[in-house]
């Protein structure tokens, strides 16, 4: 549904905002500052929305249940979810997002898991990079492969040594080739980028209707 | 060591093998452990967005500022609301104002950071690889310096063919050619490129490991250490 | 009991049919017959022909198609409906021409003559009693001798000998399935009965070939880096020369007493072991120097790991919050609040995380690490630790707006994970740098470390990341040549007859 007050607003607004990075005017300076500290304060309450949200949906399956399409572990699941929420909510809120109790919550909950999740990655990686090959065997995925086996090498100590020369190849791949594909890269995101938010800025395409 | 930190090291401990039993497979105690670890998590984000923005920039200017700061923040009051109407669905096309607002902001905030932070800086650092001006006085290899010039220059020009999908029908036959060579010679710099991030993202989870074995193993002693005063 | 054939559909009919009882095709003329050639039901079976229509002609005496049109009347005005209009009245003046009119409408005239027709309409009269000749020849070049299209050449006959009758064939009302067919036939049917049925899930193998070579490796990395957690052995020498990161460690030595210093805290707590051992030594490098802090974040886990951080890696060092650093809090928005803090910091995060003004304004003194700052460009340096390349493309494309056009001499310096060190590079390696430092990983700071003299975590942790690093670079290594290898031993010896090799 095409509303064309909402397509003048998004594309005003962000034509404030661009001409911003080009022009010294004040008091478009101004103006600008306005709009993206009200964007800056409702991405904060769409965290909010979002946040009520997932409170919602849990506590939906916890107090239905099975009457609500969940099973009896999903009902725990959720209850686990909805539990933790509500404990930090309150211990952070009441007592302030610094205080020992609030850290306490964060050092040794959400900070392990995070931590451990990353860990099995490391498993994970070993393995699919030892499959890589058979999955899928062509001159790429041995450059690819052959690039990931020297960095790792070379990244550390080998054998217990820092071999000379050693530092200097890695420091050499880093700088020049891995360096021109990634320069190649972001400058391909950045047109990108350029490309997706221009579209946005004229209208092209409108996200937020509906 | 108090009781509170000898808790909290034991709950981690149990937390990190429930996320480690993913490795037998998914179970029930994983997932346990993931969802306890999202309702922290989602926890902390609407504190931070209250304390750190709602609080001071909304609410306090409303209650305590002068005329203007009054008028200012009640225009983000009314889009903010609009925007809780999201959550319902018979409601959200209300939020549809506030979200154009959004996007309007993050999509020039964006394109504007592209241009000015990434594609006229890099494209002129491209060819800055060039300037020896400079590079005299810091590297006497300047021979070095050219070849290592061409061969980044040559690889950003080959990776951002590769990524053309134009038409290139219209191309002549031997122009389209060498493009495909071009393309192909793209392909290895980016193989090259992922290749190095992959064994960053190794490394990464590598320490990630190492922290988690050395907290354990530390936990261990300690506890030990405490029943077993003479070891 | 002799039928009459239809020469459309070529099916059989009654003998007095008029038209086809299938097709509807017509089986008589459409023109009154001539007495003598009336048809009578005891005639034998034929078959009506287009000759019956059109009469065979041959081609050299092709008729005259010309019409004769009658002798124009004296008075050239007369319409013809004019002059039958005439004739009803009377005809005593009527045109010659039309005198044969006045003489068919006496009553006395009897039995109607038969009408005279042209020569060529009368050669068009069909025979009736035409039996079937033997097909046309096919050849395309004979010219067409009879029918609608006679005299022309490459035409399709019509001649009933070119259509040949047959019998009709009898199709069966019984499909022809094969095996497969009915197989998948009988699949598709289980399926539509069963679809809404739910169905009992099949029991999961729970152990997997795939998880004994994850347990594998995951048993040799446990033991590969147990052995330093067990004993604490640190013999591995730390990384020699980085340029990026000595150039960050001589951008912090050039940094005056009291420089007021911004750190953005921007990973995931996830990566907080290798970005906090990494940016351990180059913070603690910073509070040797005695800079002031100020501490920012656009995640809403970054003022907690900010905190943390000072309180457990820094506990060595006297900074106090709200003297020597300040935590300023979260900025929601990616982009935006970036663009929002970095266009204003003050107004964009007036208070720190736990509700003191923070900055210096007319009505109040700011905290000590604010002093003198009004915005972004006064900070001596600014240093961000990240764990995600947008994130950190994000922090250099938001500062190079503001600090490019400014041309300040603020230094904006990373403190990445290893994961962020090939896409950061290229913004170091810019002309002019977009980024003046950075230490990547735990290689950089252990690299970092040595520079300062004072190892730190990443210390602790070198020994077993250069063994776990060997182990899986070679299970990695070993997994690809088996890959290889491993079809080609396999591949069966050729048999007899067969090229060997």
């Amino acid at each position: 549904m095409k509303n064309p007050l909402l397509t003048a607003i998004a594309m005003a607004v962000g034509i404030v905002v661009l001409a911003g990075y080009f022009l010294a005017v004040d008091m478009l300076l101004t103006l600008r500052a306005i709009l993206i500290e009200w964007a800056t304060i409702l991405v904060a309450v769409a965290l909010i929305a979002g946040v009520i949200n997932l409170f919602a949906v849990h506590w939906r399956k916890v107090t239905r249940g099975s009457a609500g399409g969940a099973s009896g572990s999903t009902q725990i699941y959720s209850l686990v979810l909805v539990t933790g929420l509500s404990a930090t909510l309150i211990v952070g809120g009441w007592l302030g997002p610094t205080h020992p109790y609030a850290l306490w919550i964060f050092n040794n909950i959400q900070l392990p898991v995070e931590t451990s999740l990353m860990a099995i990655l490391a498993v994970v990686l070993v393995y699919a990079g030892a499959r890589l090959i058979q999955r899928r065997l062509n001159l790429l995925t041995v450059v690819f492969l052959l690039t990931a086996v020297v960095v790792l090498l070379v990244s550390g100590p080998l054998f217990g040594f820092d071999l000379p020369g050693l530092a200097e190849l890695r420091a050499w791949i880093g700088r020049v080739p891995a360096a021109a594909g990634a320069r190649g890269v972001i400058l391909g995101v950045a047109l990108g980028i350029v490309t997706t938010g221009l579209r946005l800025l004229a209208g092209v395409d409108r996200p937020y209707e509906g | 060591m108090t009781w509170l930190d000898t808790a909290g090291a034991l709950v981690g401990f149990l937390l990190t093998l429930m996320v480690f039993s993913y490795l037998i497979g998914d179970n029930p105690l994983y997932r346990l452990a993931v969802h306890l670890f999202i309702g922290v998590a989602a926890g902390y984000a609407a504190i931070m967005a209250i304390n750190t923005v709602i609080l001071p920039r909304l609410i306090l200017p409303l209650i305590g500022g002068n005329r203007d700061e009054r008028l200012l923040a009640l225009v983000p009051v009314v889009l903010g609301w609009l925007l809780l109407t999201k959550i319902s669905s018979r409601l959200a096309p209300l939020g549809s104002l506030p979200m154009a607002l959004l996007v309007g902001v993050a999509a020039a905030a964006a394109v504007g950071g592209a241009v000015t932070g990434t594609i006229l800086p890099q494209a002129a650092a491209s060819i800055n690889l060039f300037d020896l001006r400079g590079e005299e006085s810091l590297n006497a290899d300047l021979g070095l310096h050219l070849v290592n010039g061409v061969i980044v220059l040559f690889g950003t020009a080959a990776t951002l063919a590769y990524f053309h999908f134009g038409d290139q029908a219209q191309m002549a036959p031997r122009v389209r050619g060498w493009f495909e060579g071009f393309r192909q010679a793209g392909q290895v710099f980016i193989a090259i490129t992922f290749g190095f991030l992959f064994a960053g993202v190794y490394s990464a989870a590598l320490t990630a490991l190492i922290e988690r074995i050395f907290t354990l193993v530390d936990l261990i002693k300690n506890f030990l250490g405490s029943l077993l005063p003479a070891v | 009991m002799d039928d009459l054939a239809c020469p459309m559909c070529g099916k059989a009919n009654p003998l007095d049919a008029e038209v086809c009882a299938h097709c509807q095709a017509r089986l008589t003329p459409l023109f009154a017959p001539d007495s003598d050639e009336q048809r009578t039901g005891e005639d034998e079976a034929r078959l009506a022909t287009p000759d019956d229509f059109f009469p065979a002609v041959e081609p050299e005496t092709y008729p005259d198609l010309t019409i004769e049109l009658p002798a124009p009347s004296s008075d050239e005005s007369v319409l013809p409906q004019e002059a039958a209009d005439e004739a009803a009245r009377g005809p005593a003046d009527l045109p010659q021409w039309l005198n044969w009119i006045s003489e068919a409408s006496r009553p006395d005239s009897g039995k109607p003559e038969q009408a005279s027709t042209a020569s060529w309409l009368e050669e068009m009269r069909p025979p009736y009693d035409q039996t079937p000749t033997r097909p046309a020849d096919s050849r395309l070049e004979r010219p067409e001798a009879a029918g609608p299209l006679a005299g022309l050449r490459g035409v399709l006959s019509a001649r009933p000998e070119a259509i040949r009758s047959r019998k009709t064939v009898v199709y069966s009302d019984q499909l022809k399935v094969t095996a497969n067919q009915r197989a998948h036939a009988d699949l598709l049917k289980e399926l539509l009965e069963t679809e809404g049925v739910p169905q009992p899930a099949p029991p999961r193998k729970t152990i997997r070939s795939e998880y004994f070579l994850r347990w594998g490796i995951l048993l040799v990395l446990l033991l590969v880096l147990l052995w330093p957690a067990l004993t604490g052995v640190r013999r591995a020498p730390l990384p020699v020369y980085q340029e990026e990161a000595a150039e960050l460690n001589r951008l912090v030595d050039q940094l005056p007493e009291k420089a007021p210093v911004l750190i953005g805290f921007d990973y995931d707590p996830g990566l907080s072991a290798e970005v906090e051992a990494a940016a351990a030594t180059v913070i603690d490098h910073l509070m040797l120097r005695g800079a002031y802090l100020t501490l920012v974040s656009t995640s809403p886990t970054g003022p907690l790991l900010a905190e943390r951080f000072m309180r457990i890696t820094q506990a060595g060092h006297s900074y106090a919050s709200g003297i020597n650093y300040v935590n300023l809090g979260y900025v929601p928005g990616g982009s935006v609040g970036l663009l929002n803090f970095v266009g204003s910091p003050q107004r964009s995060l007036p208070y720190t995380l736990d509700g003191t003004p923070a900055w210096e304004t007319a009505g109040q003194d700011g905290l000590p690490p604010l002093k003198g700052v009004a915005a972004i460009e006064d900070f001596a340096m600014i240093l961000v630790l990240v764990a995600d390349p947008d994130t950190a493309r994000a922090w250099v494309e938001q500062l190079q707006a503001r600090l490019g056009r400014l041309q300040t001499l603020t230094s904006l310096v990373m403190v990445t994970s290893a994961q962020v060190e090939p896409m950061i590079l290229p913004y170091y390696y810019a002309n002019p740098r977009q980024v003046h430092g950075i230490v990547a990983g735990l290689r950089g700071g252990a690299a970092y470390a040595r520079l300062t003299g004072r190892p730190g975590q990443p210390g602790r942790f070198w020994d077993a990341y250069g063994s776990g690093l060997l182990v899986s670079a070679l299970a990695i290594l070993a997994g690809g040549l088996v890959s290889v290898l491993l079809p080609l031993i396999m591949r069966p010896a050729p048999g007899e007859g067969e090229v060997g090799g």
